[in-house]
């Protein structure tokens, strides 16, 4: 297949800021990169910059050069010295210590790769491929750096609830947070307990708008807004205007259909993980806790 | 100095060829590149397209990722070379032992350069081989290195 690319190629606009809280100002998390080689490592560093605002990416040569701290998320891109599983595993554990536990992700080929399955059990949030397009390895730092997984089928429990499709995944990654407000109003059921101003707001929250915009529209000032927001905050019960945009924490898509289901749901696992619980044990637990379909 | 001087001034003068096989590594080097230099038209493509192609885009300068000293596979350095048209040929190493490869071994290849190093030091070497030079890694001393891969992100 043709693989050429020529200017303009990838838009990467607009700027993501799904992760920007209600009645706060947002404030770059970061990202810790581990990747020995320089060129992939300030190529992705790039157009991470480009892309996603909300983060802050560190780029380290080695996991030992991360500065121990808080980080939103851990990407380790992967080292063809370090192809076995144990030596992964330590390099991961390294990375997520560092981290304070956040979680970690790894950018691989596919051809040097313990198996995704053994990526799973080793309690990855993702797996980017280097085979993967660059609007797909985008969508997967933003999934992971807000809590979601981005990992394939093949690794998730076949009792467990029916994973995010890895196809679908790409999908909605290219596609706007939420393209199609009617469907997911519909599966939301929420509508009615909504005024019409507040679906107004809602309206335009899921087109991407931040606050000033919304208040610009609508005629109204930005505090109103957030008052707004508030209330379609208690009534969805969400915690955040990303879970406001896909219709509230219940809606996190069981059907698998979207990628951004995951986001929320994680926290929702973690929050009853043991601290402790890493690699197979977390991954063990994670599948219990996982809700059935 | 019109707008019009300003917009004409800004168009591109060269053209890069980048051909690399690893998808995400293509496509991050791609916009770095397309960002860095911007008087430059930044082709990219995969080594299944024929080496026809490359060669109708009639490069200024061809990166090429290339597989390790003594690997079979990977990029046919032979057919970059020929579809470079006389244009400077610019290796992009997995190992930094191939940096070291000395240059006069490989006909029509510029430089290799290490992948561990940053993209700071590839613009640098492609300023280098446009202009006429080569690019070669240091010899590296006393069990120390002369050169430090750059670390951190980009401006």
């Amino acid at each position: 297949m043709l693989a050429q690319l020529s200017r303009p190629a990838f838009d990467p606009s607009p700027p993501f800021h799904g992760a920007e809280t209600l009645g706060r100002e947002t404030s770059p998390q970061r990202v810790a990169l581990v990747a020995p080689s320089g060129l992939f490592r300030d190529g992705f560093a790039h157009l991470v910059a480009t892309c996603i605002v909300e983060i802050r990416l560190e780029c380290h040569d080695s996991v030992e050069d991360v500065v121990p701290g808080s980080a939103r998320l851990g990407l380790l891109a992967f080292d063809p010295g370090a192809c076995s599983r144990d030596a992964l595993s330590l390099r991961i554990e390294a990375l997520r210590a560092r981290c304070d536990g956040a979680p970690i992700g790894v950018v691989t080929p596919d051809d040097r790769t313990p198996g995704a399955a053994a990526l799973g059990a080793l309690g990855v949030a993702g797996v980017v491929s280097l085979s993967a397009g660059v609007e797909v390895a985008v969508a997967a730092v933003r999934l992971m750096s807000l809590g979601g997984y981005c990992l394939p089928p093949e690794v998730w429990p076949a009792a467990a609830t029916r994973p995010i499709q890895w196809a679908a995944a790409e999908e909605a990654a290219r596609a706007p947070l939420v393209e199609d407000v009617s469907a997911t109003d519909e599966r939301a059921g929420l509508r009615d307990d909504l005024t019409a101003r507040e679906r107004d707001v809602m309206r335009s929250l899921r087109s991407g708008h931040q606050n000033k915009i919304i208040a610009y529209e609508l005629g109204i000032s930005e505090s109103t807004v957030k008052v707004h927001l508030r209330n379609i905050m208690k009534k969805l019960n969400a915690s955040n205007r990303t879970q406001v945009a896909l219709g509230g924490p219940l809606l996190f898509d069981r059907s698998g259909a979207r990628a951004y289901a995951a986001v929320g749901s994680r926290n929702e696992f973690e929050r009853d993980l043991p601290e402790s619980a890493h690699g197979a044990q977390r991954a063990e637990v994670e599948a219990d806790i996982r809700p059935q379909v | 100095m019109t707008r019009d001087d300003d917009s004409a001034e800004r168009r591109a003068i060269g053209t890069l060829l980048l051909i690399d096989d690893v998808r995400l590594r293509r496509e991050c080097l791609f916009h770095l590149l397309s960002a860095e230099l911007p008087d430059f038209d930044v082709l990219a493509f995969a080594t299944t397209q024929p080496p026809e192609t490359w060669a109708a885009a009639s490069p200024d300068v061809v990166l090429a990722s290339a597989p390790s000293s003594g690997a079979d596979d990977g990029l046919p350095i032979g057919e970059i070379v020929a579809a470079a048209n006389g244009a400077p040929v610019l290796l992009l190493t997995e190992s930094e032992s191939d940096g070291e490869t000395p240059i006069v071994d490989e006909p029509g290849v510029a430089g290799r350069f290490p992948m561990a190093c940053g993209s700071d030091l590839l613009i640098a070497a492609i300023q280098l081989v446009l202009a006429g030079g080569r690019f070669q890694i240091p010899v590296r001393a006393a069990g120390k290195t002369a050169w430090r891969p750059h670390s951190g992100a980009p401006g």
